[in-house]
């Protein structure tokens, strides 16, 4: 029978490796919401409560993620209660994030650039239904498990929000081509980036 | 007809991932838990109790016995007892929570830990004084400048398996006993200077500690959520740099 040592340090090895396996994985969750000057502190944050909760953490494959994610959720939310948290995301999707593009990929530029601006338009929910998936990388399941709901209301979230990106989206190449020198204003950002 | 459903989600999961993708802000960072960063955030979450289903040893309020009474002591705020420097309101304060559960308290030991003004003209005082246990127990009081005496919350805590106050890098007590001003008073540990209180609805302020740790402050938030359910404030300790050192997110 092992004792209450052996325990803790078994809490332990396995607290460490699920850091190791996930952590920047939440940073990442974090960073994508909040930018990455706070990120850090919502990981630290989400890992502490980890680290309290460990016996409640799924140990099955794949189960401990979308645990953690929505713990970052929450504390994310707590973070940004009160705030205009349309006009937050809006405006971190749209700040000065370094873009992951290379100088020969004008056309690459100004998708980015609309898919954030038709992002901003969307509702909090819509956001985050697709930023899970599109972004976080998750499928229905684990996606349903972060946000607290069935794998089939997930679903058909996902279905509408689809549709409306799409509606945005289309809104958003609309307003770019009836915009004089737009591809001016694009190539130039495409300077900079270079 | 649920064959056709699968089919439709997974189309849109490879339409969303493939249109939202390239716009995602943030790079790959695959070594971030090695990054010096994730190396200091995994020592200061090991540093902490582990929890199991149990709270988080920061706070107390797992083994507390509260005492809530207002309890007017004209007059008393200078009579001397048995140990020649204790209010006798102190007294009676610090040893009517919990004296039974939690073994006898060492009023030799008791101490006045923080005070300062509250927003209606009063003096309040928190004081301290450990139990049989290892726990210990608090006492808040407030005085009037005419030298009434009025004896507020008392509550008391096993001291199995929390730590004692003065190891504890964070702890924090509080309530609503101020005319519509939540009080919270707390300690934390070096090198943290000062702490950032995120109420449920989002507010957050940040207070100074005094030369030794400790805060004391009073603020119009409130920990009742907009269904009327009880809502966790979030207390960081905050180094000099700004930077978050202790936290606790069931204050």
């Amino acid at each position: 029978m092992r004792g209450d040592d052996g325990e803790e340090e078994d809490g332990e090895e396995r607290f460490r490796a699920l850091f190791a396996a996930n952590y920047e994985h939440v940073l990442r969750f974090a960073a994508r919401r909040v930018g990455p000057e706070t990120a850090g502190d919502v990981a630290s944050e989400t890992f502490l409560v980890a680290w309290r909760r460990l016996a409640q953490v799924p140990e099955a494959e794949g189960e401990a993620l979308p645990w953690l994610y929505a713990v970052a959720r929450r504390t994310l939310a707590n973070q940004q209660r009160g705030e205009q948290r349309g006009e937050r995301l809006t405006a971190k999707i749209g700040s000065a994030t370094p873009l992951p593009v290379g100088p020969d990929h004008a056309g690459d530029v100004v998708g980015v650039l609309h898919v954030r601006q038709a992002l901003g338009t969307l509702s909090a929910r819509d956001r985050e239904t697709l930023l899970l998936v599109g972004w976080d990388g998750l499928d229905v399941a684990a996606a349903a498990q972060v946000v607290g709901c069935s794998r089939r209301t997930f679903a058909v979230r996902l279905h509408r929000a689809r549709r409306r990106l799409e509606r945005a989206l289309g809104a958003a190449r609309t307003d770019e081509e009836a915009r004089p020198g737009a591809g001016t204003a694009a190539l130039a950002l495409k300077g900079r980036q270079a | 007809m649920r064959g056709q459903r699968t089919e439709q989600t997974q189309e849109a999961l490879a339409y969303v991932r493939r249109t939202l993708g390239p716009a995602d802000p943030v790079c790959e960072d695959a070594d971030a838990a090695r990054t010096p960063e994730g190396r200091a955030a995994l020592a200061r979450i090991l540093a902490e109790p582990a929890g199991g289903e149990r709270r988080p040893r920061t706070t107390r309020r797992r083994w507390i016995v509260v005492v809530t009474a207002m309890v007017t002591l004209a007059g008393v705020t200078a009579v001397a007892d048995a140990t020649g420097v204790l209010p006798s309101g102190v007294i009676e304060g610090l040893t009517r929570a919990g004296a039974d559960d939690f073994g006898e308290v060492d009023l030799k030991k008791a101490r006045m830990l923080v005070e300062g003004p509250t927003p209606d003209g009063r003096t309040m005082q928190v004081w301290h004084a450990p139990n049989a246990s290892g726990g210990g127990c608090l006492h808040t009081r407030y005085l009037t400048d005419d030298g009434t005496a009025q004896g507020g919350d008392s509550e008391c805590w096993n001291g199995e398996g929390a730590d004692p106050l003065d190891r504890m890098r964070l702890w924090s007590g509080g309530g609503g006993g101020t005319h519509g001003y939540y009080t919270t008073y707390g300690h934390a540990a070096k090198p943290a200077v000062a702490v950032r209180i995120t109420w449920p609805d989002g507010a957050r302020e940040t207070v100074q500690l005094n030369a030794n740790g400790y805060f004391l402050t009073f603020s119009r938030h409130s920990v009742m959520g907009p269904n009327g359910e009880f809502e966790y404030r979030t207390i960081d300790a905050l180094d000099p740099d700004g930077k978050t050192v202790a936290s606790d997110p069931y204050a």
